[in-house]
């Protein structure tokens, strides 16, 4: 039996996240290939012939729909008449693997140029992950792609593991999903592990805010920058002056419009939203001051508290949000309390001293700090190790994997093809451990 | 999920002879050079000369943090630590040192690589982790170990 | 009125993909867990067979002392018993909680005294004790992942060594044990440790397909056999009495032999190519013979002057038997969870009736008056088996079928929970929809009786079209799970999930006596002798009580008779002085009973 201990061929590492996938070498600071987890599709009108480029094999309902799907940096975001937007992942995990394949393959093959069957293939899953799904991609990776060899890792404990801690308690802030999960001696405590939409919500909350009117001026229009025909520029606050795209608007789906807007209150999120560093105050919002943001129509404004607010949901809900949604998102003082109770108060200090603040939400202006303000207030002594280089805290489990992929004791722990095909789906829960 | 780094034989015999034999006071274990395998780097007899000149526990731990802290490379620490409670007793303590100013690398090797180490090393009474003084310090350890 | 014991066809082993299944043997004896249950099965009288039940958790591993007085058997929460082979009672002698978690393999030494246990543990993989006291004899350490398999060099200078998960085989010295050194030459899990009878030499299998021979004193390697190697993991690895020849086994599906000195394959047999055939245990007798454990279960044996396939191949349930039907001159048919059905000769001899048969549990078998059977199961499928195999015919039933019985004109009449379905030749011909969930059923000529799920029995005539209700009995005092008419038509059993076992007078349709009732728990079956007067009944309390028509207070009650249950019981034969009575269920073990009747 052939078994895989190549040193010459690299492995690759795949980490597929809500907004992005990212791929590369293991070896490799960075991962190659960002591409976007969103995609565009068309479905299948009801008489045509569909067109399989770029679709997996499954024959599910929704892959009878897709007629053809866009994926990467020329997917979603290029205007195409009657094309909807879809994403496979449902809070953190992986929902509809029917997309999965195509997104890979342009992520392995078109961006990185490589052939998949060369290579050993490391994934990363989350610490929620369900045994079906991680068979499911072991499958993926060995029948679709051919790799010789295949691992999956948690993402907790890689981040725990890049922090140089056994044991941690790992914050993960992501696009969509929020988790914190207890990891001792590289294992994860299942019943501390807690998760919840939260920078979901945080967007969501944004899009609203930014659409609805307040007293200082009105709603703003999130057109894309695709819809826009020209624009003239305006002073603050002032009426936007611009000309639509009249012969796109009639071919512009509602799923696409809804992540073309998304996308738009993510933008503003990015580039003026903040968090206080000790709970909500009015005098501590204007001594910060606002920040000016453009939007594609040219509507500009200095946003003064709102970018705060939206920041504090992170960390507590306001009344009248708890009192019109009783199912909100656990805010993340919530979560770390919820996990940390759920352990046996021996290992709790130990989580507390070992915090690993992760994810590409975690780079949220101000929340490092903030999180540190309030573990310290409601707990005895808790310590964060948030790594100051944002790639690393961004593509934190891909460095992990990366790293872990391309040691030489690491070679003898990879599921070889012949392996999958002698034991079939139990090896993989056998293995990846 | 483990790094697949294996152990030096003189890892566990050393081991043996602290536990069994309480020929040390403490031993180093670290990566090697490749990071293929873990290694026994430094190990101080009880009978050493650093050792007897000193009287008190707190003094001999120090020593054994100045070896364990040196440099910014993560190692791991077995110490013979002695406490009094209703007479004198001693468990061994591991401990994990991974310094802020160590390279993401060599962190992520070091920690998926240490349960390699510490579940060979059966009889170990209390653990510890630490990337900054105050996480590895005397009065730190000796409460958990009375515990 | 009196029973004993008359013969025991032991289940088969455990065997999960994937993963080894640890065989042992002792003389003539081969050693092996299934279920919660120890088997000790004689390959040259079966007769002689054991079954050991102390276990609470699902059993793992178990192996006889070298003097074969004791064995040590372990089970998955990490608690070994060491109990007396010898006597009848296998007295327990003591019980130790060792690991906390699973025990993979364990081992003696030479002298009998003490025992390694290995497996998965938090604080650590082994523990080394003396069999007698627990005391431990030295400690086991070096490794960071769990053991698969330990051995015990038999001589003097004595030495252990543990294979593992991490890839490396610890050595040890000993006594009391001690570590010294670490052995790395697989580069996958270790499955499989063994030092030879005469304690020369060492040799080690695993994941990687390797096999390597070391110096049993020193654990120096001294060679990897390399020629005509293994495509696939090895699983287990034995010596031959005279520590000359290895044998391995492996999922790539064939059992090798190799002259260890020339370090060359002196025979390879291949089972089969299919994924059941995968070899995941073996050991080799003191009686000489080799043994291995295919992953469909089937136990295969070699004689190692025949190389073409093995001189016989032992089969038996390893599920739980949940269905059971009499089949003339002492054979039988059993049904069981994993859906297989087996057919036994009169001497206990098993072979699976081939072909598709069910994809789950078989809920049910019975036959029409000219040897036809038909089964029934939780697959919601009604199958015809004609001799040795199951005939394509295949019916879909409307719903899940949870018993079935075959009238006098071949009907099939099944009990199924939305209602009562009449089939024949294979297609639906009549069905019912009630009121009630039927969950049992019989027919005796057209008369047919169906229990329900709300304890009552209702009385139909069947008269080839339809259905009609005639009658109803009451006085059951739960769901009723099993109904039988007597061979004379006169009474009709019913019993149900309190434990209650009530004849009925079929014409008076009123309950002839309720002293029938020492079963606490559901009975899952009833059986009347031919002569109609005296019914068998099997329960889920384990135990089978023989119950008696003239003389309603006397009964036999056969205690403990099967291990998580008794699901079916039936006569082979009798006479209205004895008769033989076969009882199964959840131990997967079929017992045959001798029964004497009152006069």
């Amino acid at each position: 039996m052939v078994q895989y201990g190549g040193d010459e061929v690299a492995a690759l590492v795949v980490d597929i996240g809500s907004s992005t996938l990212r791929a590369g070498y293991a070896g490799d600071d960075t991962p190659k290939a960002i591409i976007p987890t969103y995609y565009g599709y068309k479905s299948q009108p009801p008489d045509a012939d569909v067109s399989m480029s770029g679709i997996g094999d499954d024959p599910s309902a929704h892959n009878s729909r897709i007629a053809k799907m866009f994926v990467g940096q020329d997917g979603p975001s290029i205007y195409r008449e009657g094309m909807e937007v879809g994403n496979p992942m449902k809070e953190g995990l992986i929902e509809d693997f029917n997309p999965i394949t195509p997104l890979i393959r342009h992520a392995l093959e078109d961006v990185m140029c490589i052939r998949p069957a060369d290579h050993p293939i490391l994934v990363t899953e989350p610490a929620w992950n369900t045994p079906a799904n991680r068979e499911r991609m072991a499958e993926i990776i060995f029948e679709e792609f051919n790799a010789p060899a295949f691992y999956i890792a948690n993402t907790s404990v890689l981040n725990a593991f890049a922090a140089g801690k056994g044991s941690a308690l790992v914050i993960d802030i992501g696009h969509s999903e929020a988790s914190v999960t207890p990891v001792i001696d590289g294992f994860v405590l299942r019943k501390g592990l807690v998760h919840s939409s939260l920078p979901a919500l945080v967007h969501k909350r944004a899009k609203h805010v930014l659409t609805q009117p307040d007293q200082n001026r009105r709603g703003i229009n999130l057109l894309p920058h695709q819809l826009v025909a020209n624009k003239a520029p305006v002073d603050p606050g002032f009426e936007p002056q611009f000309n639509v795209r009249e012969d796109r608007l009639q071919g512009i789906t509602k799923s696409w419009r809804n992540w073309a807007e998304n996308r738009e209150a993510s933008e503003w999120i990015h580039s003026v939203a903040s968090v206080l560093d000790q709970g909500w105050n009015e005098q501590a919002v204007a001594a910060r001051g606002a920040r000016q943001y453009e939007f594609p129509t040219g509507y500009n404004y200095h946003f003064g508290a709102e970018r705060f607010e939206i920041g504090e949901l992170f960390f507590a809900h306001p009344q009248h949000l708890q009192a019109a949604n009783p199912n909100l998102p656990k805010s993340l003082p919530q979560l770390i309390s919820a996990s940390v109770t759920s352990c046996e108060p021996d290992i709790r200090q130990v989580l507390l001293s070992n915090v690993v603040l992760g994810g590409g939400g975690s780079l949220f202006a101000g929340l490092a700090d903030r999180l540190n303000n309030e573990l310290n207030r409601i707990f005895n002594h808790a310590k964060i190790h948030a790594p100051g280089n944002p790639a690393e805290r961004r593509y934190g489990s891909w460095l992990g994997g990366s790293i872990l992929a391309s040691l030489g004791t690491f070679h003898q722990l990879w599921i070889s093809k012949e392996e999958w095909q002698e034991h079939g789906r139990p090896i993989v829960g056998q293995r990846c451990k | 999920m483990a790094s697949g780094v294996g152990l030096h034989n003189e890892c566990l015999t050393v081991y043996q002879e602290l536990k069994l034999g309480h020929k040390y006071k403490y031993i180093l274990y670290a990566l090697n050079d490749a990071k293929t395998e873990i290694v026994a780097e430094s190990k101080r007899e009880v009978k050493s000369k650093e050792i007897a000149d000193l009287t008190s526990e707190e003094e001999k731990y120090k020593l054994f943090l100045q070896d364990l802290t040196k440099g910014s490379t993560c190692r791991w620490g077995v110490f013979d630590f002695e406490y009094f409670v209703e007479g004198k007793r001693n468990k061994l303590t591991f401990i994990s040192w991974a310094p802020a100013s160590s390279k993401i690398k060599e962190r992520m090797v070091f920690a998926s690589s240490k349960d390699a180490l510490r579940r060979s090393l059966v009889g170990i009474a209390t653990e510890v982790q630490g990337s900054d003084e105050d996480d590895i310090a005397y009065e730190t350890v000796l409460e958990k170990v009375k515990k | 009125m009196s029973f004993t014991k008359s013969a025991i066809y032991p289940a088969n082993p455990n065997t999960v993909r994937g993963q080894s299944t640890k065989l042992s043997s002792s003389k003539d004896k081969i050693v092996y867990a299934n279920g919660r249950t120890i088997i000790l099965r004689d390959l040259k009288d079966p007769a002689a067979s054991y079954v050991y039940t102390g276990h609470v958790h699902n059993t793992t591993v178990a192996r006889i002392s070298p003097t074969g007085y004791y064995c040590a058997s372990a089970d998955a929460s990490g608690t070994v018993k060491v109990w007396d082979t010898i006597g009848e009672d296998k007295i327990l002698k003591g019980e130790y909680r060792v690991l906390s978690g699973k025990i993979n393999d364990l081992d003696w030494d030479g002298e009998s005294k003490r025992i390694i246990a290995v497996g998965e543990g938090r604080e650590k993989f082994a523990h080394a004790f003396m069999f007698d006291t627990g005391t431990s004899t030295g400690e086991i350490i070096g490794h960071s992942k769990p053991l698969n398999a330990v051995s015990i060099r038999r001589q003097r200078p004595f030495r252990a060594a543990t294979g593992s998960d991490d890839a490396t085989i610890g050595f040890h010295h000993g006594v009391p044990f001690k570590y010294a050194s670490a052995i790395k030459t697989h580069t996958k899990f270790v499955q499989d440790v063994r030092f030879s009878p005469s304690g020369d030499h060492l040799a080690s299998v695993g994941s990687d397909t390797k096999i390597f021979i070391y110096n049993g004193a020193s654990g120096e390697t001294i060679r990897e056999i390399t020629s005509d190697s293994h495509t696939g993991s090895v699983t287990a690895c034995g010596w031959s009495p005279d520590s000359k020849t290895l044998m391995t086994v492996s999922a790539d599906r064939t059992v090798k032999l190799w002259d260890v000195e020339a370090s060359k394959l002196v025979t390879s047999w291949s089972l089969g190519t299919g994924v059941d055939h995968q070899q995941v245990g073996g050991t080799w007798t003191e009686g000489d013979e080799i043994v291995s454990l295919s992953l469909s279960s089937d136990l295969n044996i070699f004689d190692k002057r025949v190389g073409d396939k093995p001189s016989r191949i032992i089969r038996a349930p390893q599920k739980a038997v949940t269905a059971a039907l009499p089949t003339g001159s002492g054979t039988f048919l059993a049904g069981t969870a994993s859906g297989k059905v087996f057919s036994f000769s009169a001497t206990g001899e098993a072979f699976p009736i081939s072909g598709d048969g069910h994809l789950s549990l078989v809920t049910s078998l019975s036959s029409s008056k000219d040897g036809k059977v038909y089964s029934a199961g939780f697959d919601d499928r009604l199958r015809e088996i004609d001799g040795p195999t199951f005939t394509p015919a295949s019916l879909t039933t409307k719903s899940q079928p949870k018993s079935l019985a075959v009238g006098g004109d071949r009907s099939v009449l099944l009990a199924e929970i939305n209602g009562l379905e009449v089939v024949r030749d294979n297609q639906k011909i009549s069905e019912l929809s009630t009121s009630f969930t039927p969950s049992a059923i019989d027919v005796h000529d057209s008369l047919v009786a169906v229990g329900g799920e709300d304890a009552k029995v209702r009385l139909y005539i069947w008269d080839g079209k339809s259905l009609k209700e005639t009658g109803l009995l009451e006085g059951n005092r739960g769901p009723i799970s099993a109904i039988r008419f007597s061979p004379d038509g006169t009474m009709v059993v019913s019993s149900d999930s309190s434990g209650k076992v009530f004849p009925f007078d079929v014409k008076e349709k009123k309950l002839i006596t309720s002293a029938w009732a020492f079963h606490s728990a559901r009975v899952n079956s009833i059986q009347w002798t031919s002569d109609s007067r005296f019914c068998a009944t099997g329960s889920l309390d384990t135990n089978v009580y023989v119950w008696s028509v003239e003389k309603p207070t006397k009964h036999i009650a056969i205690k403990n008779a099967g291990l998580g249950g008794v699901n079916v019981v039936f006569w082979l034969e009798d006479d209205g002085k004895k008769g033989k009575l076969v009882s199964s269920g959840a131990d997967a073990c079929v017992r045959v009973w001798d029964v004497v009747f009152h006069g």
